[in-house]
């Protein structure tokens, strides 16, 4: 049972209006002074209403969720520099039907220093997790990371190596995909070191691939590939430190039919990678 | 017949923005949603610990939705609702 918690009492006077709510998930007031707007479920009369924000007239505020198929109660207290306005229940500004937000939009990539090609991301309504995907020269895109959707800014520190990077966005509990840009990067790459070397593994007959190489000029981070067929898309399964020769893979999944993992290890700051390691996967 | 409710505190923020409990006293009035008048056993009243105690109201039924409200405590006002059991 929710607790009584109580707010500022206001005298009787003009009342706050017009909290108009239309297909997409914003509430624009028009009354004249700030306001401060309250919500809750309408099916849900027990909710303590949760403060929504306080915004000026006519200024949109963004309902920070995805409330498709489900009514809102909107509360509305209006303050005047002379003294506090009546509070209201708005019913009439309650609305069923909210559009889908759209997947948020890629703005910019640039490289801006030191292996870092940042990202400018501009949201459309989602509040789910957005996610990033990449392309190096062409290979498959794969996530290299999740942010919150207030991010506007995302910066790439994995880019010490020189060519094309490839961004798309996603967006959780959002359908589609960004638009993709493309940034190339030169200048970065060192040409004369050399990536790790002599990687080695035994698998435990588990779940584990205990992996160790030997690092050579790479300064950067280590990350290690895999991939489940001799010609399919490599996947980075995590990342070391560059002084780190060791990882060990713990989802190894055994099958009703023997398979072959294969491992690579690349340093982020020098290109190539290291010879091809085929790990041998009884059947279960 | 008889709806019965759960013991609630009531409230306020200081300035400060820390939830402290009311003192003994605090009419708190009740009224089923819709109803035109308030509740028979209504206002109700905060015991020391800033608290309604729970009980029921005698000519409602559970599943009736009943909003608590206080309507002036030092310039202070809101309502919670809670559906009767």
């Amino acid at each position: 049972m929710p607790d009584l918690i109580l707010r500022r009492r206001l005298a009787p006077g003009s009342v706050p209006h017009n909290i108009a709510m239309d297909g997409v998930p914003h509430a624009t007031t028009t009354e004249s002074v700030a306001a401060e707007i309250w919500w809750r479920f309408e099916d849900d009369p027990t909710m303590e209403p949760q403060l929504l924000g306080v915004q000026n007239a006519g200024h949109d505020l963004v309902v920070p969720f995805n409330l498709e198929g489900r009514e809102i109660r909107l509360f509305i207290v209006s303050k005047t520099s002379a003294g506090l306005q009546s509070a209201r229940e708005v019913r009439e500004a309650v609305q069923t039907t909210f559009a889908q937000p759209e997947p948020p939009t890629l703005a910019n990539v640039e490289y801006v220093s030191d292996a870092t090609v940042e990202l400018t991301i501009a949201n459309n309504g989602g509040t789910g997790d957005i996610n990033i995907w990449r392309s190096f020269e062409g290979e498959d895109f794969g996530i290299i990371d999740s942010v919150a959707y207030s991010t506007t800014l995302y910066q790439d520190t994995d880019c010490g190596i020189d060519g094309d990077y490839s961004y798309y966005l996603t967006q959780d509990d959002v359908t589609g995909v960004s638009n993709t840009l493309t940034d190339t990067v030169s200048g970065e790459g060192s040409p004369a070191g050399s990536p790790p070397s002599g990687l080695d593994g035994t698998y435990d007959g588990v779940t584990d691939c205990d992996l160790s190489w030997t690092n050579n000029s790479g300064t950067g981070l280590n990350y290690i590939e895999r991939r489940l067929n001799p010609t399919g898309s490599w996947v980075t399964i995590g990342s070391v430190s560059s002084g780190t020769n060791t990882y060990t893979d713990t989802t190894v999944a055994k099958r009703p039919f023997a398979q072959t993992y294969y491992y690579r290890v690349r340093n982020a700051s020098v290109a190539g990678y290291s010879n091809e390691l085929s790990v041998y996967i009884e059947a279960e | 017949m008889a709806g019965s409710y759960a013991g609630f505190a009531v409230m306020y923020e200081t300035s400060a923005g820390v939830p402290t409990r009311v003192g003994a006293g605090v009419s708190v009035k009740c009224r089923k949603e819709g109803a035109g008048s308030d509740a028979a056993e209504s206002p109700l009243s905060t015991n020391s610990s800033g608290e309604i105690a729970s009980g029921s109201f005698a000519a409602l039924s559970a599943g009736d939705v009943v909003h608590f409200r206080v309507e002036n405590y030092n310039g202070l006002a809101f309502s919670v609702a809670q559906t009767l059991t």
